[in-house]
């Protein structure tokens, strides 16, 4: 809850004490949901549990709500699908939560793909007086959460890479003695990041795609900077770019340019950074490297 | 039930496959059909069985009769192309092969637009470009059965489909095209049921500034707010108010009062 400014107060995070999820198959081996889910297809059904415990007295003190009258509730949905932000989430059923809520998804594997998001949100069901003028009002005022997002399959990076032949993929082109290739279609910076931006590792180069595999941290700067240098080197092109740029969400294309822009050029405008592409493009591209040093192919 | 596996081909694979469809362009359609699995195309190695030649040729045959009916191998007009998105939505809705979470994946959809349905796909799309063909929002079968998710009414309704009809395609991508609100569908549908009773107001052709105005003020509504706390005549009443408040900004009145302002000489 720290990107968003948010217009009524929330519960301080040391009110609540919530469990780690801890998931479940359906031969009863229990695991903590960890960065992604080994061996997982639409053949395995788990179930996901937690506890969430909440100091009411001390939550609405904070809120400078009324404990009489005031009530809150636990929601939980659950996201699946490719790209930055889930393709599908559903909404459980909410339970008032009075000090403490068990929570128990079952999760059938044919619902889910690529990632499993967790997002658990205690909302606000009633308030009672208020002491506050910022207090919450709303029912469904969002005042804690948190979200857990694992990979499924161990196959989905969170940047999305493929290990491909070149060979095969490419036969005849002059693309197949590449070590890497990134796909994506300039031109909407509105575009899901995740959904439309993929790096291939050319699997026919055994040295460079093992390096790579083993996250050996001078391949991945050096991909990393191509990467970087490609899309935002392609977009600043455009005479349009701070128009492109200035509506996208942070999980799009132009968002990504975005917040690559500010880690290789901070406290910049577009404007000059443009100018330094224009004027001094080998700068230009060195602080782009360099800043990719710190963005990793996770 | 088994989950039924779908072929799945690269995104990369898939621009090799539109360049080569371009400079076959202009050749007999019908000859283009490939075969259902041509080396390139990979399957998922476990979770479910693999969709069979012959399931994949009648989804094929599915698609080809469709489109069949709406002028392929003709050039579409306007109508044709709005026939056909609006009844391959509900076909791939209802399709059995599609039920499963694999629908959620950008390659199997690039597998269907470009090596089952790769000439319905050129001929809905003459242009050949390269973001019909991939997976992804803009798929030319992937985003009809993301409306179809986002639109549907509901078995139990006799108007089950009408708003895959009745949104614009401005109105259609304001949803589809945002995983924020795509992602939901009782919110996607409860803006969209929404955006159809305004449009009934102020008219279609006035909808699509009001339509961003609003889609962006339920995202940040959203972001401090759960709306599914709320019943189904709540939400419907909040997002009444968010596309009032959008046509206020930008001036939209109803159509009676916009013909009474011109004819006071005012509006």
């Amino acid at each position: 809850m720290t990107h968003i400014a948010f217009p009524h107060l929330t519960i301080p995070a040391g009110e609540v004490d919530a469990s780690d999820w801890i998931l479940q198959d359906a031969a009863g081996r229990v695991s903590d949901l960890a960065a992604y889910l080994p061996d997982w297809d639409y053949g395995t059904d788990i179930v996901a549990r937690r506890t969430l415990s909440v100091d009411l007295e001390a939550a609405c003190a904070a809120l400078g709500l009324d404990p009489a009258g005031t009530a809150f509730r636990v929601l939980v949905s659950v996201g699946t699908g490719e790209g930055s932000l889930p393709r599908r989430v559903r909404r459980y059923p909410s339970q008032l939560i009075k000090g403490k809520a068990e929570i128990s998804i079952d999760l059938p594997g044919r619902t889910l793909s690529h990632r499993l998001r967790l997002e658990t949100d205690i909302v606000l069901d009633t308030a009672g007086g208020q002491g506050s003028p910022i207090a919450p009002h709303e029912s469904g005022a969002r005042l804690w959460s948190d979200v857990v997002d694992t990979r499924l399959e161990g196959q989905e990076p969170r940047f999305p890479i493929e290990l491909a032949s070149f060979s095969k993929m490419f036969p005849g082109r002059s693309e197949a003695g590449a070590l890497w290739m990134l796909h994506w279609a300039p031109g909407d910076p509105h575009q899901d990041f995740g959904g439309c931006v993929r790096l291939y590792v050319n699997s026919d180069s055994d040295d460079f795609s093992s390096r790579f595999l083993e996250a050996d941290p001078l391949t991945l700067h050096t991909v990393m900077a191509d990467v970087m240098t490609q899309m935002i080197d392609t977009t600043l092109a455009n005479d349009g770019a701070a128009d492109l740029l200035s509506d996208c969400e942070e999980t799009t294309v132009g968002g990504q340019i975005r917040s690559w822009l500010d880690q290789a050029f901070p406290g910049q405008t577009l404007a000059a950074v443009r100018r330094i592409r224009e004027t001094s493009p080998g700068s230009f591209r060195s602080q782009i490297q360099a800043a990719a040093d710190h963005a990793g192919a996770d | 039930m088994s989950v039924v596996l779908l072929p799945r081909i690269s995104a990369a694979l898939v621009d090799i496959q539109v360049s080569e469809l371009r400079e076959r362009a202009g050749s007999d359609t019908a000859a283009d059909f490939a075969e259902v699995m041509p080396s390139g195309v990979t399957v998922a190695p476990t979770g479910g069985s693999p969709a069979t030649p012959a399931e994949l040729e009648a989804l094929r045959r599915n698609m080809a009769d469709l489109a069949s009916q709406h002028g392929y191998p003709t050039a579409p007009s306007q109508a044709q192309q709005a026939g056909f998105d609006a009844a391959c939505a509900r076909l791939l809705a209802g399709h059995a092969l599609l039920a499963s979470a694999e629908t959620l994946r950008n390659d199997v959809w690039a597998y269907l637009s470009i090596i089952l349905f790769g000439p319905i796909t050129a001929w809905r799309f003459p242009g050949l470009s390269a973001d019909r063909f991939r997976g992804g929002p803009r798929n030319a079968f992937q985003r009809l059965w993301l409306r179809a998710e986002c639109l549907d009414r509901g078995e139990s309704s006799s108007a089950r489909w009408d708003l895959l009809g009745a949104l614009t395609e401005d109105a259609a991508v304001q949803i589809v095209e945002r995983p924020a609100i795509a992602g939901d569908a009782r919110l996607a549908l409860a803006i969209a049921e929404a955006w159809n009773r305004c449009a009934e107001r102020v008219g279609k052709s006035r909808m699509e500034p009001v339509m961003r105005t609003a889609v962006k003020a339920i995202r940040l509504a959203s972001m401090v707010r759960r709306l599914d706390c709320l019943d189904d005549a709540s939400l419907a009443a909040e997002m009444d108010a968010v596309f009032e408040a959008a046509c206020r900004e930008h001036e939209v009145k109803p159509r009676r009062l916009r013909a009474l302002a011109s004819a006071l000489g005012v509006g």
